[in-house]
């Protein structure tokens, strides 16, 4: 008879779900929300669109100009387009996600110019830049002595 | 057909009633174990809305004598559910009964039954001749005893006439068999622990695994008239005799609705039963009270 207990107990502790859409449940720091992206820092790599497993996250480029998608109704809250973020421009929310009726109606899209990291100079290049900036400080450096004041003499 | 037996048909406990209190009665049970299970359950008008919506839904077409059928069998149980709460002796003094409309009862709480059995094997699936199955195997074991307790109360009175069975209060017979007709119940409304034949989980709810639109609709509606027919016949077997027409309506459906919260109990608090178990319960257990219902009002009837 430890059923008709059990069943007692549930009914003096009344209920612990919620009648929805009227949903303010605390969740932990956590929690696996819906997923941010910073459009000022992200630099378009695309590695979050790869490594997601459900196509949640879509990378579209045309240019220089790329637009960025995500559609919470595929996610799966995995967060390892989290995890392969390098620049950390990609973060979740510690809140439930909302209700939603319509089809793609919580889908994020943020278009984006990609901001290309500066290429490191090649040797050739960097050997004849190096030569010009010498001959540009040595031009420079009798005007520059004189405009500075003396050294201090030795002790 | 007289006025009685037109407001019995359309009116209370039929049509008009019957649907509403189906509904209240689906609605009852899922909130009652809901709330044994700590959860918050549906709102009262659910069970209308999804039979709205499945009215309005479109469904995949089949084409055939098969798709026919499928439509055929929710129809059918309606109907015959319908006809079934028709019959019920809510008011004995107004005898709109006839001789040997206990037997036509009997019949018509079984079809549903048999339409539920041959909608599985017409659909199919395998889910569905599984559950179709099921339920024929379950139907032999609780009829054995509803039959008997059915048998029992006709014995203590000498007559099939409803309006008559319920009048040998003082007979214990006629108690031992209402216990087994209420054993009974649970297995024709397809309620925990003898839900095997429609298990969600195991088999897609079997028979009806094909089903959608507005048949299922019909299908949850049946299920609803169902409840209110068998749990009605209850309520009608041991009302007090003399009771006035406004006091037996409420008798009616008081006695309906906490039948419908000791199901719904019973169905909280118990796993679902193996085949197996389920019948053993029935032919081993069961049956046994309905042979000593049917032993006793024999013996009592001789000795008279």
């Amino acid at each position: 008879m430890n059923i008709l207990k059990l069943i007692l107990d549930n009914l003096r502790q009344g209920t612990v779900s919620y009648r929805l859409p009227h949903v303010h449940e605390c969740t932990s720091n956590q929690y696996r929300g819906l997923i941010h992206n910073d459009a000022e820092r992200c630099v378009g790599c695309a590695a979050c669109a790869y490594v997601c497993p459900t196509a949640a996250i879509e990378v579209k480029r045309a240019g220089d100009n790329y637009s960025w998608s995500y559609d919470p109704g595929k996610c799966t809250f995995c967060s390892r387009c989290i995890e392969r973020c390098r620049p950390n421009t990609l973060t979740m929310e510690s809140k439930l996600p909302p209700l939603y009726s319509a089809q793609g109606e919580l889908k994020t899209v943020l278009e984006m110019v990609r901001k290309r990291p500066a290429k490191p100079a090649t040797p050739a290049v960097a050997a004849a830049t190096a030569v010009a900036s010498a001959a540009v400080n040595a031009a420079a450096k009798p005007a520059t002595a004189a405009l500075a004041p003396n050294p201090e003499p030795a002790k | 057909m007289n006025t009685v037996a037109m407001i019995a048909l359309f009116v209370f406990p039929g049509l008009l009633f019957a649907i509403p209190a189906g509904w209240l009665s689906v609605w009852a049970e899922h909130k009652a174990v809901a709330r044994m299970q700590r959860r918050i359950g549906p709102p009262v008008l659910q069970p209308f809305w999804d039979f709205i919506k499945l009215i309005g839904k479109r469904t995949p077409a089949r084409r055939g004598i098969e798709a026919n059928l499928l439509r055929l069998y929710p129809a059918l149980s309606v109907l015959s559910l319908l006809g079934a709460l028709a019959l019920l002796p809510v008011f004995p003094q107004s005898g709109h009964g006839f001789s040997g409309d206990g037997i036509l009862l009997v019949a018509l709480l079984e079809l549903p039954s048999i339409c539920f059995i041959l909608a599985g094997f017409t659909s199919g699936s395998l889910f569905g001749e599984v559950g179709a199955v099921r339920e024929a195997v379950l139907s032999v074991a609780n009829n054995l005893v509803f039959l008997l307790a059915m048998v029992t109360l006709a014995v203590t009175q000498g007559t099939f006439q409803l309006a008559a069975l319920g009048g040998a209060k003082l007979n214990p017979g006629h108690w031992i068999a209402v216990i087994g007709i209420v054993l009974c119940i649970p297995a024709k409304l397809r309620l925990n622990p003898f839900s095997t034949s429609s298990a969600e989980q195991e088999i897609y709810s079997g028979p009806l695994t094909e089903y959608a639109g507005a048949a299922l609709g019909l299908w949850q509606m049946a299920h609803g008239l169902e409840w209110i027919a068998l749990t009605g016949l209850v309520a009608t077997l041991v009302m007090p005799l003399g009771t006035p027409w406004w006091a037996a309506a409420v008798l009616f459906v008081a006695i309906s609705a906490a039948l419908v919260l000791l199901y719904s109990i019973v169905a909280a608090a118990t796993a679902r039963f193996t085949l197996e178990r389920s019948i053993n319960f029935y032919w081993r257990w069961a049956a046994v009270l309905a042979v000593l219902a049917i032993v006793s009002t024999v013996c009592m009837r001789w000795h008279a």
